[in-house]
């Protein structure tokens, strides 16, 4: 069926070209640092629901969703139910995210600085951007995998496509920052969204669905639609993911950069009010994609790698003209990501860990240049890190307890700052230790079967740490010692 | 979750119970696991009306950034 014809490369050159076109434009409209790192806070909803929707949607996502579905069948998708909760209440609520947007700051660590002192901010900028670019530095080797299984073309081109694109991302997110960021989301989720539904449609029409749910019934047992009974998954990951989810949505710094470039905080919530279902199917929607493999892929095309399957379905699949399409929108799924992620980073490398260091301020001009310059760094490490390098063992393992080392003590410490007049500076360190110490006792034993409960300690010593910290230290004392 | 949702099995009702016309109707028109089938779908469908309409409320919130960047730029 598979055939990558010129109509394809038609609809993706098509797409490359205003994606860049785009992008460039917005060049012009950087004067200050608050343009690059926060588009000068004019963003609206509709353009912040783009943004955030096609931020959160990479090929990576889609790769390990529909690998979720292929493993775990509907209840892979529950991390993505949980998170669409998470996003909803906290946007109706407006906790945190209210105090945090009003509050002026650029980034997380400059919110922590006003409440805990600046090691406090230094300290969480490091750890925020050593959890996300250890997160990051997978993308493109795995976004790379999907488009070239798709299109046919040879696994030994996959570093050259990949950095080929790294560059094409590099010129307008250096350029134009988070203003090109956000108006190239825009087109990227369009492209993406009509991507997705076309798919999905397709899958459907070659799977039925009686079909799909008896082809997993036999093959996955009531765990598939149950993950409170699935082998793999249980009560405890539940509650983990639980909390996983609400710490991403109330500190992703991707996520959150959304907060803070809005016109306000009501506009802020309308963006997580109106995007919180839109995570239900992000993970959902490729891993029907992933479930339609198990069931329909023959088993002489199964691949070893269960990561791969959802792209060999989907090659089996695809018919001329559709291809082009379907890798257009992954194409934008991937730069859409990658070009938020490399500002985010870089927007903490600045703001919190460099800008910090120096006594006498940037200036405007002197702060782009600085910020650009670490955008094309970030850049080089994802080429060495990322796609040169093979990383050993299962990626999303490591990728979710990474992960976690950050979320768990700075969604602690985001919530101490906000709502908590006794939190201190010590129990915001004991906190961030906390937070990281199950993590990576987990990495370093290798305790596989224990991901749940080290995610769970991760956040139970996170907000320990928080709690006794804080009340073991005279905050009086301190105050006293700050001012001093 | 698996038990609620998975419609009755047409063998325990069949032979000398009576009519169950009733449960054979909704076996017949509900599909398999209906709260994975609706959410599956509502998923799918709420994309498509979010490209319709994010598409179209965000070009608009884009020429108004565009032109308010524009007057500072000027200003």
């Amino acid at each position: 069926m598979n055939s990558f014809g010129w109509i394809d490369w038609g609809i993706i050159g098509v797409y490359l070209v205003g994606t860049m076109v785009a992008g460039l434009a917005m060049r012009r409209y950087v004067g200050k640092v608050e343009h690059f790192i926060v588009a000068g806070r004019e963003m609206d909803v509709h353009l912040g629901i783009a943004s955030l929707a096609a931020t959160e949607f990479g090929i990576i996502t889609a790769m390990y969703t529909a690998e979720l579905g292929f493993k775990n069948g509907f209840a892979g998708a529950i991390p993505g139910i949980l998170e669409a909760v998470a996003m909803a209440v906290v946007g109706l609520t407006g906790f945190v995210i209210n105090p945090l947007r009003n509050s002026g700051a650029l980034t997380i660590p400059e919110l922590l600085d006003r409440k805990f002192g600046m090691q406090v901010r230094w300290l969480s900028g490091l750890v925020i951007v050593l959890g996300g670019l250890l997160n990051m530095g997978v993308f493109l080797r795995i976004g790379g995998e999907f488009l070239m299984i798709v299109s046919g073309i040879p696994l030994k081109y996959l570093e050259i496509t990949m950095t080929v694109l790294l560059l094409v991302v590099l010129v307008y997110t250096t350029l134009g920052g988070m203003l090109s960021v956000l108006v190239t989301d825009y087109l990227q989720f369009i492209i993406l969204g009509i991507g997705l539904v076309v798919v999905s449609v397709l899958v459907a029409a070659h799977v039925s669905w009686a079909s799909l749910v008896d082809g997993v019934q036999s093959r996955l047992g009531d765990g598939a639609f149950n993950p409170m009974v699935s082998p793999e998954m249980g009560v405890s990951y539940v509650v983990w993911q639980a909390l996983n989810q609400l710490a991403v949505v109330l500190t992703w710094q991707t996520v959150i950069q959304r907060v803070l470039a809005s016109r306000d905080a009501h506009v802020a919530r309308q963006v997580y009010i109106k995007t919180s279902f839109f995570f239900v199917g992000r993970f959902l929607i490729p891993a029907f994609w992933g479930m339609a493999a198990l069931v329909a892929l023959e088993a002489s095309k199964m691949p070893t790698n269960s990561l791969h399957a959802m792209p060999t379905f989907l090659k089996t699949l695809l018919p001329t003209g559709l291809i082009g399409l379907v890798i257009a929108s992954m194409l934008a799924a991937e730069m859409s990501t990658d070009s938020s992620y490399l500002l985010t980073w870089s927007s903490i490398l600045y703001n919190d860990i460099i800008a910090p260091l120096r006594k006498k301020p940037f200036s405007e001009r002197q702060g782009l240049y600085v910020n650009r310059v670490i955008i094309l760094a970030i850049g080089v490490f994802l080429l060495f890190y990322g796609l040169w390098y093979q990383l050993p063992g299962r990626v999303w393992d490591y990728l979710s307890i990474t992960g976690n080392i950050y979320l768990s003590s700075i969604s602690v410490l985001v919530v101490a700052c906000c709502y908590w007049k006794r939190a201190t500076r010590i129990g915001a360190v004991a906190a961030i230790v906390g937070g990281a110490l199950a993590p990576i006792l987990f990495l370093i034993a290798g305790w596989s079967q224990y991901v749940a409960i080290a995610g769970l300690a991760s956040f139970g010593l996170a907000a320990g740490g928080m709690i006794f910290g804080s009340l073991l230290t005279p905050a009086k004392k301190l105050e006293q010692k700050l001012a001093g | 979750m698996q038990g609620s949702n998975c419609p009755p099995n047409p063998e325990e009702f069949s032979g000398g119970r009576g009519s169950f016309d009733g449960i054979r109707l909704h076996e017949n028109t509900m599909p398999k696991q209906p709260f994975w089938f609706f959410l599956t779908w509502i998923s799918i469908l709420w994309y498509a009306y979010l490209v319709f309409h994010v598409g179209w409320k965000g070009f608009h919130d884009i020429r108004r950034m565009i032109r308010d960047l524009e007057s500072d730029r000027k200003g």
